[in-house]
């Protein structure tokens, strides 16, 4: 049976009367890039901190690999690499031996310095002082520490913040080939839905720590398909009428968005409307792009 | 064996530190403090003092100088820039998700800090043998004469260190407990000034201040009483009783 790599079950996290994460489960397939996303300050650090062992949950269970945190917590960090939010670098020591702590603290051959250097192409810069580093190379040299050892999951938090669009771009390129290069489970987070909907295979979208969504991109994209836009000249009341038929209705100014619920849905919305004395001056079926759903769901 | 490595890793994290630095830096500032004073004749201490084998008024006037002022503001130094390295970046967020025991960072940090202060008290035993040899040459008056009482000065020295111990481990805890240098910093700094008091008022026949922590190594030196084998077990005990809490408060500590 395979193992998930990360599960997350009914977690809860409160710093004093601030609740961080509530309730949240999380199951992350293994070989998946497993975009994790959400606003600042939705929980997403919180999670991933919970998830390496820095913080403990108030409530809930964490496993890795199927076995609890709690218990084996170093056999399983053994298997984790990760790089959490700004990389964290000596800037006294130069790229190498930045890599060279690390490497000592795992006991792995001096090989696995060169192997990391090599995935994020540092090596022609690897004897150069961290300080001298650009942060695009700071971030690189962050994600070649998260890499030492060949780790069977990869937590990232933000790893592209501070990196011009070439960064990015080498970043993406290198998260997306990952799982099949290595076999490795990334679990990436981020706020920007662009960033992480062109790498990820799963997603799950957190707000103020509650899990939103959880599924495949395709399932996303399923989901986040189609509204029903309307224009009227009294949107308030037009607004009431549809929530009072208890359809789904947001109000954006005078434009009104209703999620569809079944076939000719626009006909019987404008005839519904009109019956109720609102003129309706435009109605149509929009697509509405991920942007819009994570919005939506996050706001 | 996970401690030996995490201890390598550390020692590699001191390469181009002022922490480093310090370790020659502190006890060569004594030295040369002490050949300074002690050359100034004819109101140099060891030309007044006529009673006594005069490497033994050497040691004492540098170790003295050691122990009350230098030593203190030393470990408050050295604990606070070894713990600086991992507060600054944030580091334990990248550290503490290895798979390596908490209690492993700390006592290696420990360790290290231990080392350097061992270190940098051999080198200024060393640096009195050069101030006798310098003052041999510069003044004819204060005789050094052979053989030096090598194994007198070397147990001072190794009191002198023992008995900073327990200062070291508390300020080991407070520089790792609070991310800001003033903190660490301050901590010693009133310490050390509460420290010069205790000495001050042990010299007055008052007993109880001179146990005071950061007073303890001026036992040695100045008064040399017969219970300092005592005196440096319980201080020994408390040390380490002090690691043990620092060490539990910080394996318990979230990384925020």
């Amino acid at each position: 049976m395979m193992e998930t790599p990360i599960r997350v079950e009914e977690v809860w996290k409160s710093y004093g009367t601030t609740k961080a994460v509530c309730g949240l489960s999380l199951s992350v397939p293994r070989q998946s890039v497993y975009g994790f996303l959400g606003p600042n300050g939705a929980g997403k650090s919180t999670t991933i901190r919970m998830v390496l062992g820095l913080q403990r949950p108030d409530r809930g269970t964490i496993s890795l690999f199927g076995r609890p945190l709690s218990g084996e917590r170093i056999a399983l960090l053994r298997r984790i690499g990760s790089l959490v939010e700004s990389p964290s670098l000596y800037l006294h020591l130069t790229g190498r031996e930045n890599l060279e702590v690390h490497r000592r603290l795992l006991g792995l051959s001096k090989r696995a310095i060169d192997d990391a250097l090599e995935a994020v192409d540092l090596i022609a810069v690897a004897g150069r002082l961290v300080r001298n580093y650009s942060s695009g190379m700071k971030q690189r040299l962050g994600l070649a520490q998260a890499l030492l050892g060949n780790p069977e999951l990869l937590l990232l938090d933000e790893p592209t913040n501070g990196l011009d669009p070439a960064g990015i771009h080498e970043v993406r390129t290198l998260v997306r080939d990952l799982p099949g290069l290595r076999g490795v489970t990334v679990f990436l987070s981020s706020h920007l839905l662009a960033e992480v909907e062109q790498v990820a295979t799963h997603l799950a979208i957190i707000s103020e720590g509650q899990l939103k969504f959880e599924g495949t991109r395709e399932e996303l994209q399923t989901r986040s398909k189609q509204m029903i836009v309307v224009e009227a000249d009294q949107p308030e009341r037009a607004h009431a009428l549809l929530t009072g038929m208890g359809r789904t209705a947001t109000r954006e100014g005078n434009r009104i968005l209703i999620a569809p619920d079944g076939e000719c849905e626009a006909a019987q919305i404008n005839a519904m409307l009109v019956g109720g004395g609102v003129a309706v001056s435009y109605l149509a079926t929009e697509r509405v792009t991920l942007e819009d759903f994570f919005l939506d769901l996050t706001q | 064996m996970t401690l030996l490595r995490v201890l390598h890793a550390e020692a590699l994290k001191m390469k181009r530190t002022i922490a480093l630095k310090m370790v020659v830096l502190a006890p060569a500032v004594v030295v040369l403090l002490i050949l300074f004073a002690a050359s100034q004749a004819p109101y140099s201490t060891l030309n007044f003092n006529a009673i006594g084998n005069k490497w033994t008024v050497l040691a004492s006037l540098t170790l003295r100088v050691w122990a009350i002022l230098m030593m203190p503001l030393y470990i408050t130094l050295e604990t606070a820039l070894v713990a600086g390295l991992d507060h600054s970046e944030n580091q334990w967020k990248s550290l503490l998700a290895r798979p390596v025991p908490r209690w492993t960072l700390y006592v290696a940090k420990l360790l290290v800090v231990m080392a350097m202060t061992a270190a940098s008290t051999l080198l200024l035993v060393c640096g009195i043998l050069f101030d006798g040899a310098a003052l041999r040459r510069l003044q004819t008056e204060a005789v050094f004469g052979f053989p030096v009482p090598w194994a007198a000065i070397l147990r001072d020295g190794a009191r002198v260190c023992g008995l900073m111990f327990l200062a070291l481990t508390i300020q080991h805890w407070v520089s790792l407990r609070w991310r800001s240098f003033a903190v660490a910093i301050g901590a010693g700094i009133v310490a050390t000034v509460v420290g010069f008091f205790a000495v001050a008022a042990g010299q007055q026949g008052d007993t109880w201040p001179q146990y005071f922590p950061w007073a303890l190594p001026m036992l040695v030196v100045a008064r040399q009483p017969h219970n300092i084998e005592a005196v440096l077990a319980i201080g020994g005990a408390l040390g380490l009783a002090a690691a043990a809490a620092g060490c539990l408060d910080f394996c318990r500590r979230e990384v925020q």
